[in-house]
C-alpha cells in the first residue's frame, strides 16, 4: 500500500489525536504550512477510516467502557458490559473529522487566519473525536488557543464537559441536552471513570493555582459546564450519568480536612471569598446531588421513577453521600464570614 | 560654547479615593412560620437592634462607613463598607537644559512634567491601594464583632417563631427559656 507524503503525514497526525503517537513525533507536521491537495486516494481514505473507527473505540474502552456496569435503561437499572446494555451501539462518523484532519496537516493552526469550521451538523461520534482531538491538542497551547475558537470545539458540549478550563473564557456553553441524543448515554457511561479523573485533576489545578483572576477563570467555566450538564441530566431523566461527578467529589472531599485557603493577594475580601467559591464550583455541585439523593428518599415504589430514584439512592450511598454532604456544608460555614448564624 | 540652564518644575494632582468591599451570606431562619411571618418577627427583631426599614423593605443599620442591610424577606444579608479620601499630591522635580527658551527649553520642561505626572498618579495609586487594604480589614475586623449578634437575631426570632407556632399547636403550659445557652422548652397542652 503507498500513500503520499501528505497523506502519510495525515495519517500520524490522526493517530497523535486518538493518542496512539506522542506529540513530539508530530510537532514539525504540525507547525509546517504546505499546500492542501484536493483530496486523498482511496488507500490513504481506507487507513484514516480503519484508524478512526479502531481509535475511537479503544477510546471508549479504555476510558472505561471494557467494565461490566450498571446504569439505567429505558428507566431501570441494567448491568453488563455497554454492547450488552445497548446491542444496537455504533459509532457513525462522517466525513467532517476527516476534512479537519487534512486542513490540520496543511495548516499551522496558530497561524492560520480563519478557524476551521465544520460544514454541516457533527454526529455524536463526530464530536467524541473532537473531544479526543482536544486532549491531545493541549501538547500544543499556542495551537489550541487558536483552535479552541472553532465551533467543533467550543460548541461541543463534550469538550465542556471533559475540558471546560481549557475553552476561551467568553465561550457560551453548548446545550447539554445533546449528549443524550442517538448513542450519546452510552458513550457517556462509557466515558464515566476517565471524567471522573479529568474533574479530580481539575480541582486539583484549582486548589494550587494562587492566581486570583485564573481562579476565577477556571471556576466560572467549571460552574457553567457542571450546572448545564446537571440540569440536563436530570431533564432527561438520566442522574445516574453524574456518577462520575459523584465520585470525583468524593476523591476530593475525602483528601482534604478544609477547603483550599483562597489565594491571597492584598485583594479584597469580596474578591478572595468569590475566587475561593470558584475554586470549589467542581465540589459544592454536591449540594444538586444531594438534592436528588433526598428526592429519591421521598420516593414511593408506585412512583413512575422509583427504579431510577433508587438507582441513584445506591450511588449515593456507595459513597457515603451524607457524610460528603455534611463535610461539604462544614466547609461552606468555614468559608462564610458570616456563618454562625445558624440556630 | 553652550550654557546649561536648571528647569524647575511643580506638578499636584487631587483624586477622591474610593475603597469599597463587601461581604453576602444569608441568615438560615428554620420554616418554622410562613415565610411573611418569619419576616416580620425578624423586622421587629431589627429595628430593636437599630436597623430602619428602606423603601425596598430591606432593613439597613449604618455605622461609620459600613453599612449592614438584611432583607427580612429572604433573609439576604450584605455588610458593605466604603472609605472615601480626597488626596491631594503635589511634587517638585528640577532637571537641566541647555536654551532657556526655544523648542529645546519647552521639550525639556514637557519632559519634566510628564515625568512628574506618572510619579504622582503612581503615588495616588499606592494611597488608593493603601485605602482599599485599611477598608477591607476594618470590614474584617466588624465581621469578627457582627457574628455573635446575627446569631443572636437568628435565636431570638427562632425562639419567637416557636413560641407562635406553639400557641397554634394547643395551650402553652409552661416556657423555659434560657437566654444565655439559647435553650428553650416548650410545653404544649394539646
Amino acid at each position: 500500500m503507498t500513500v503520499s507524503r501528505f497523506e502519510a503525514d495525515a495519517i500520524n497526525l490522526l493517530r497523535f489525536l486518538l493518542g496512539r503517537l506522542p506529540a513530539s513525533q508530530v510537532r514539525s507536521i504540525l507547525h509546517r504550512k504546505v499546500e492542501q491537495p484536493a483530496g486523498v486516494s482511496a488507500t490513504a481514505l481506507g487507513l484514516i477510516q480503519d484508524t478512526l473507527r479502531k481509535g475511537l473505540v479503544q477510546f471508549l474502552v479504555q476510558a472505561g467502557g471494557w467494565r461490566q456496569d450498571r446504569y439505567l435503561t429505558n428507566g431501570l437499572p441494567r448491568a453488563g458490559h455497554p454492547w450488552q446494555r445497548s446491542p444496537e451501539l455504533s459509532l457513525h462518523v462522517t466525513s467532517q473529522p476527516l476534512a479537519f484532519l487534512l486542513w490540520l496537516a496543511a495548516v499551522r493552526p496558530g497561524e492560520s487566519r480563519q478557524a476551521w469550521s465544520a460544514p454541516g451538523a457533527l454526529t455524536q461520534a463526530d464530536q467524541l473525536f473532537f473531544l479526543r482531538a482536544a486532549v491531545a491538542l493541549q501538547d500544543f497551547p499556542e495551537d489550541w488557543q487558536a483552535l479552541r475558537r472553532s465551533t467543533p470545539f467550543a460548541d461541543n458540549p463534550w469538550v465542556w464537559l471533559a475540558l471546560p478550563t481549557t475553552l476561551d473564557p467568553s465561550s457560551e456553553p453548548p446545550d447539554f441536552r445533546r449528549l443524550f441524543e442517538d448513542h450519546g448515554p452510552v458513550m457517556l457511561e462509557c466515558l464515566q471513570p476517565w471524567l471522573t479523573q479529568q474533574w479530580i485533576e481539575a480541582d486539583l489545578t484549582n486548589a494550587r493555582e494562587n492566581n486570583l483572576d485564573r481562579l476565577l477563570t477556571r471556576g466560572t467555566l467549571q460552574e457553567q459546564a457542571l450546572e448545564g450538564f446537571l440540569k440536563a441530566t436530570d431533564a432527561m431523566g438520566r442522574r445516574d450519568c453524574a456518577r462520575f461527578l459523584l465520585q470525583a467529589v468524593q476523591r476530593r472531599l475525602a483528601a482534604a480536612n478544609d477547603p483550599p485557603p483562597a489565594p491571597e493577594e492584598g485583594r479584597k475580601l469580596s474578591d478572595r471569598l468569590r475566587a475561593s467559591r470558584a475554586g470549589l464550583s467542581m465540589i459544592q455541585q454536591i449540594e444538586t446531588l444531594d438534592r436528588w439523593h433526598r428526592e429519591a428518599r421521598r420516593s414511593a415504589f408506585y412512583d413512575d421513577d422509583h427504579a431510577a430514584h433508587q438507582h441513584w439512592l445506591s450511588e449515593w450511598e456507595a459513597v457515603d453521600g451524607d457524610a460528603l454532604a455534611a463535610k461539604w456544608r462544614r466547609w461552606r460555614q468555614q468559608m462564610d464570614p458570616l456563618a454562625s448564624t445558624t440556630p | 560654547m553652550s550654557r546649561a540652564y536648571r528647569i524647575s518644575v511643580t506638578e499636584s494632582l487631587s483624586r477622591e479615593i474610593v475603597a469599597s468591599d463587601e461581604v453576602r451570606s444569608r441568615l438560615e431562619l428554620l420554616a418554622i412560620l410562613p415565610p411573611d411571618e418569619t419576616a416580620a418577627l425578624l423586622r421587629v427583631e431589627l429595628a430593636g437592634r437599630g436597623f430602619e426599614e428602606q423603601l425596598d423593605g430591606t432593613m439597613l443599620r449604618k455605622s461609620q462607613a459600613i453599612d449592614v442591610s438584611v432583607d427580612p424577606c429572604n433573609g439576604e444579608i450584605s455588610v458593605r463598607i466604603e472609605a472615601k479620601q480626597a488626596t491631594v499630591a503635589q511634587q517638585s522635580q528640577s532637571g537641566v537644559g541647555f536654551d532657556d527658551q526655544g523648542p529645546s527649553a519647552e521639550n525639556a520642561e514637557a519632559t519634566l512634567r510628564r515625568q512628574l505626572r506618572k510619579n504622582l498618579e503612581q503615588k495616588l495609586d499606592r494611597n488608593e491601594a493603601k485605602l482599599q487594604s485599611e477598608a477591607t480589614r476594618e470590614l474584617e475586623s466588624h465581621l469578627i464583632e457582627l457574628q455573635p449578634e446575627l446569631g443572636a437575631i437568628v435565636n431570638k426570632v427562632t425562639r419567637d417563631a416557636l413560641k407562635i407556632k406553639a400557641t397554634r399547636l394547643g395551650s402553652v403550659t409552661q416556657i423555659l427559656e434560657d437566654e444565655q445557652t439559647g435553650s428553650l422548652t416548650i410545653t404544649v397542652e394539646v
